[in-house]
């Protein structure tokens, strides 16, 4: 086993198993045919769903002829793509084409022609009006409208996510910029699960990573890269803490709707809010989310019963023309995902995260840091003590916080902090090895304060006010000499942060 | 590292397989001349003295390997060979025997249409435009091609249609058809005198004025019949054509029939060259993905059913001209004004024409979607709809498929995205070979709110390295110059080199956290000739900027 960082760079070989010199790194302009390859032709409207079923599978497959998309982003026929790894997916066509393919046995595949994606590509072109619409306005006005705000809710596996990247990938075709939000911390968005995020999508996404596409990286990419705003939750299960996660959703919100105002192309874009599978009795969490973001769309995807039970409870008259409930069909190419496969992404996420893409392999870094100098937190998992009762703290109204700040009642406010994070005084190896942590940004931190306090609500409060400037996770730890090996992800003398949110997710090399 | 001209030396050696016909091979030897963009000028004198100096029966393969690097590889091979490629070209053609000339011609054809990734031609126009007239010339010896196409022809030939419009004038002056038709020839006349079209407009033009011609002649047939024998015209047509559905009814009024002629079976007598298909014909293969075509008597624009008819895939797949006989009489002030329109725009002709059908109305279609459950339901979007997110940007990026909008502002982004790309697949090419990457770190909120994507996308060098090297001075005290270096050539002896601007001399220090000798702050740029000349990064910085000055635009 090699161990990162052991000579401060990491061999690209031994960390990238994957990389295979003869795929098209860089387009030569004419992709060339596939040895042994198979064809596929896709009719009009219709749509071929493939599965890669281990992780060792590589599909090379190549646009022959015709027009063809994946979720919403384009396929260019003088390109080789590649697919590597347990994935189920598929390629849409609105006009027709023939796909080749080679590489390895699919599990399974075949062609379909039942597809929502005319009610998908409905959908787009009316919000394209209402965004239209903002731009129109604004011309000639001096108060800035935005575009339309939309939130989409389902069950489990219904295709919530394949319809936000639809959206955002068709709202980029027409030169917008929306911010795709993901509050599903099952799933990583530009980031590893477990993170809140939001990314402007101005650019073309890349469709070979499960991930969406790259971040940023100090390196080239073939593809425009993304950069996102991430909050921690650090928990698999928005239940799992739903103060937290309601309170990083309001964080969210604040800088997303900042962003929107302060720039015009992202604002006159809009933004398209992906979200776990939500029940009604999740209620609450939604409405909050609506208030939070300003939804004025919210799109629920084949649920009937979630629909209509939606539809009461949050039409009423006070919002009556600011919020548009619809329901959109569920694909029936949605497939339900076991827990293996989920695990399995999340841990390729987070693989990809430090040590990149096939196409581009990144180098992570290792610091040895000493753990008394660190500061490390962890997401409060309510065991049914606070249960899902207390629901009425912070409602995610900013207004609200700064009143509990000034509570004269300080032992209250302790309490509701300790509700979301809280300080593990003693890291161990136990605790510490191979997991992932969170850095929280520094320049949201006062350190001194940190150093000196024992106000630990100060510094929960501070920590979970702060988004994360990265992510790093614990190669080695000493439990007599209280140091351990953090792997980052980018040079550094030092922990770039040193506060740190423990999340519930491992990384095993 | 060997130096251009020796890599031009093995390339010409590599040359010498090329005796006959192998597509592996040539695309062996593009990709070594892609490889080696830095010896370009080498690479395409080596395939120039190759044409040359190849026995006539293998000059050919040699000009595959040409195109194929000029199509692929692009900049700035196509430059280099389009320099002289009229020279290359015509010596060549003359040497080799009548199966390769055809072979030539057919890829001289390919060059005439090939773009670059710019979207520029492929070869520079003076040089396509007198291999042309050679061609032309050269072939009219042996059987009479068609002359060329040429803006001074067309004028001619609408002069010749004025007169005959004239002359029709003159028999029945109160022809207000004929009066409107004389308007949009004069007006044509004065579009192609004043303005430079493109040649696939020029055909477009020369497809109308054929049509028109054929009418007018019909006209003018049928105006002196009329005057030798002055009996009602109507019946005989009417019982030859009593089959087209839109006839059937009552006798058409006489203005009516007078821009039909094409219905009368004289017509159909001589021109045994007619389109091979009807009206009727025309209408099934429209079906219905697209409106059917307008009945003649209504006065529907030409570029609409040229467009619907290029939307429809007829032309590709049936190789059809647009059909004068039905087409042409209906030339009129909104066609002119289209195709006016069009000569402004890139002349990927039919691509053109349906985007430009597309952009003119986007807004409107827009319009018709409604952000209710009903419509969203049950509207089935239409070819046209579908296009806002296809053709209504025709041209596509080769390399990631994104798509840019034909015009000024649409071409300058491609432009943009192209030279981005090109920045990266040069950086991503050296990565393979040497340079780290990392994962940036995220901004704080306060940054990302401010953050602009512009950035990224990139009309700007190196506004993204330079964010995160502020980005990470903020938080490790990392050293921002030392993200500029070059690490020294592995064939290096010399620990020093000299920057090209302030002719200081720079040593080289150890870099543990590389593991490689680099010359700090410095930057490696390839000159004209291939070589790697290193300079300050601050003093290229500077002097680049100062040639920007030097030359706006």
């Amino acid at each position: 086993m090699s161990i990162p960082g052991l000579q401060g760079i990491i061999s690209a070989d031994t960390l990238a198993p994957h990389i295979d010199t003869s795929s098209a790194l860089v387009p030569s302009g004419s992709a060339t045919a596939l040895p042994n390859a198979k064809t596929v032709e896709i009719s009009a409207f219709s749509e071929w769903r493939f599965e890669l079923g281990s992780s060792s599978d590589k599909l090379r497959v190549r646009l022959v002829a015709g027009e063809a998309e994946m979720f919403g982003t384009e396929l260019s026929s003088n390109m080789e793509y590649s697919f590597t790894g347990a994935m189920k997916t598929c390629i849409f066509t609105f006009k027709g084409c023939t796909i080749e393919y080679a590489g390895c046995e699919l599990s399974s595949e075949y062609v379909s022609d039942e597809s929502c994606m005319t009610n998908y590509l409905n959908l787009h072109f009316a919000l394209e009006r209402l965004r239209k619409e903002a731009s129109t306005y604004n011309e000639t006005s001096t108060d800035k409208r935005l575009g339309p705000k939309v939130l989409i809710v389902g069950n489990k596996d219904s295709g919530k996510t394949s319809l936000a990247k639809i959206l955002t990938a068709y709202a980029t075709k027409m030169d917008r910029q929306p911010i795709l939000v993901n509050l599903d911390p099952s799933t990583a968005n530009f980031s590893i699960p477990g993170m809140l995020t939001g990314t402007t999508i101005s650019d073309i996404m890349n469709v070979e990573n499960v991930n969406l596409g790259e971040t940023i990286t100090t390196g080239p990419t073939f593809y425009h890269q993304k950069q996102p705003i991430v909050k921690c939750f650090g928990l698999e299960s928005f239940s799992d803490n739903d103060k937290l996660y309601k309170y990083e959703i309001s964080q969210l919100g604040i800088s997303v709707l900042s962003r929107l105002r302060n720039d015009q192309v992202v604002g006159e874009s809009g933004l398209v809010v992906d979200t776990p599978a939500f029940k009604i009795t999740d209620y609450e969490l939604i409405e909050n989310i609506i208030s939070d973001f300003e939804i004025d769309v919210l799109i629920v995807i084949g649920h009937e019963r979630l629909f209509v039970d939606l539809k009461k409870k949050l039409i009423k008259p006070s919002n009556q023309n600011r919020l548009t409930v619809l329901k959109m069909p569920k694909s029936s190419g949605c497939v339900d995902l076991d827990d293996k496969f989920s695990r399995d992404l999340q841990q390729r996420c987070i693989r990809e995260y430090f040590y990149g893409i096939e196409k581009q392999v990144l180098s992570p870094f290792s610091i040895m840091a000493n753990l008394k100098d660190l500061i490390i937190f962890k997401p409060v998992e309510p065991n049914g003590m606070f249960g899902s009762s207390g629901l009425s703290f912070l409602s995610g109204d900013m207004e609200e916080d700064e009143d509990i700040k000034t509570e004269p009642n300080a032992q209250l406010k302790f309490t509701e902090y300790s509700k979301l994070l809280e300080r593990i005084t003693e890291p161990t190896a136990e605790i510490l090895s191979n997991a992932v942590l969170a850095m929280v940004n520094p320049s949201g931190l006062d350190l001194n304060r940190f150093a000196y306090t024992d106000d630990e609500q100060a510094l929960i409060e501070d920590t979970v006010n702060t988004s994360v400037v990265g992510f790093t996770y614990a190669v080695s730890v000493d439990d007599t000499k209280g140091k351990a090996r953090f792997v980052v992800p980018s040079p550094a003398n030092q922990m770039p942060s040193k506060v740190l949110i423990l999340t519930k997710f491992r990384y095993h090399e | 590292m060997a130096s251009s001209a020796e890599i031009g030396e093995d390339y010409s050696k590599s040359l010498t397989s090329l005796t006959f016909n192998s597509r592996p091979i040539i695309q062996n030897l593009t990709i070594i001349a892609q490889e080696n963009v830095h010896a370009a000028e080498y690479i395409a004198k080596a395939i120039e003295r190759q044409i040359a100096k190849a026995v006539p029966s293998q000059k050919l393969f040699s000009f595959y390997l040409l195109d194929s690097v000029s199509k692929n590889v692009g900049s700035p091979y196509n430059i280099l060979f389009g320099q002289n490629l009229f020279k290359i070209f015509t010596e060549a053609y003359v040497l080799v025997n009548d199966e390769n000339r055809k072979k030539f011609i057919g890829l001289f054809k390919t060059w005439k249409s090939a773009v670059t990734e710019a979207g520029l031609p492929l070869f520079p126009e003076d040089q396509i435009g007198q291999i042309e007239s050679f061609l032309e010339k050269a072939t009219r010896r042996n059987r009479s091609a068609p002359p060329q196409l040429s803006v001074e022809l067309l004028i001619r030939e609408i002069d010749i249609l004025c007169q005959m419009v004239q002359e029709r004038l003159n028999k029945s002056p109160s022809d207000t058809k004929a009066q409107e038709r004389f308007k949009v020839l004069m007006d044509l006349k004065r579009i192609l005198t004043t303005q430079k079209i493109a040649s696939q407009q020029l055909q477009v033009v020369h497809t109308q004025l054929v049509g028109i011609r054929k009418d007018e002649t019909e006209k003018l047939t049928l105006l002196k019949a009329q005057q030798t024998q002055p009996q009602p015209q109507q019946q005989q047509p009417q019982m030859q054509f009593s089959g087209f559905p839109f006839q059937a009814g009552a006798p058409l009024p006489q203005s009516a029939q007078n821009r039909q002629p094409k219905f009368q079976p004289p017509l159909k007598q001589r021109q045994p060259a007619a389109p091979s298909f009807s009206t009727n014909q025309l209408q099934a293969l429209l079906g219905a993905r697209t409106p059917p075509p307008q009945v003649p008597t209504n006065p529907g624009d030409v570029s609409s059913i040229l467009s619907s008819l290029s939307q429809s895939g007829v032309f590709e797949k049936l190789n059809l001209k647009p059909a004068p006989v039905s087409a042409a009489p209906k030339l009129d002030q909104q066609s002119l004004k289209n195709l006016l329109g069009l000569s402004q725009m890139d002349p990927t002709s039919s691509i053109a024409l349906s985007g430009k059908a597309v952009v003119a109305s986007e807004d409107q279609i827009l319009a018709r979607f409604d952000l209710t459950q009903q419509f969203l339901n049950s509207h089935k979007p239409s070819a046209e709809e579908i296009n806002l997110i296809y053709n209504i940007k025709p041209n596509k990026c080769s390399n990631c498929a994104k798509r840019f909008k034909n015009t000024p502002e649409g071409n300058i982004k491609q432009q943009e995205h192209l030279d981005w790309h090109f920045r990266m697949n040069k950086r991503l090419k050296q990565n393979e070979v040497k340079t780290i990457s990392n994962r940036a770190y995220y901004l704080d909120d306060e940054k990302w709110v401010n953050f602009k994507d512009d950035e990224i996308l990139g009309s700007l060098e190196e506004v993204t390295t330079e964010s995160q090297a502020a980005e990470r001075d903020g938080r490790a005290s990392a050293e921002k110059r030392d993200a500029k270096y070059v690490v020294l050539p592995a064939d290096s002896t010399d620990l020093t080199t000299v920057c090209q601007v302030c002719k200081e001399k720079i040593n080289a220090e150890f870099n543990d956290d590389l593991g490689e000798w680099i010359w700090k702050n410095c930057i490696s740029v390839k000159d004209r000739d291939g070589n790697e000349r290193n300079y300050h990064y601050d003093c290229y910085v500077e002097t680049r900027g100062v040639k920007r000055e030097r030359s706006p635009g």
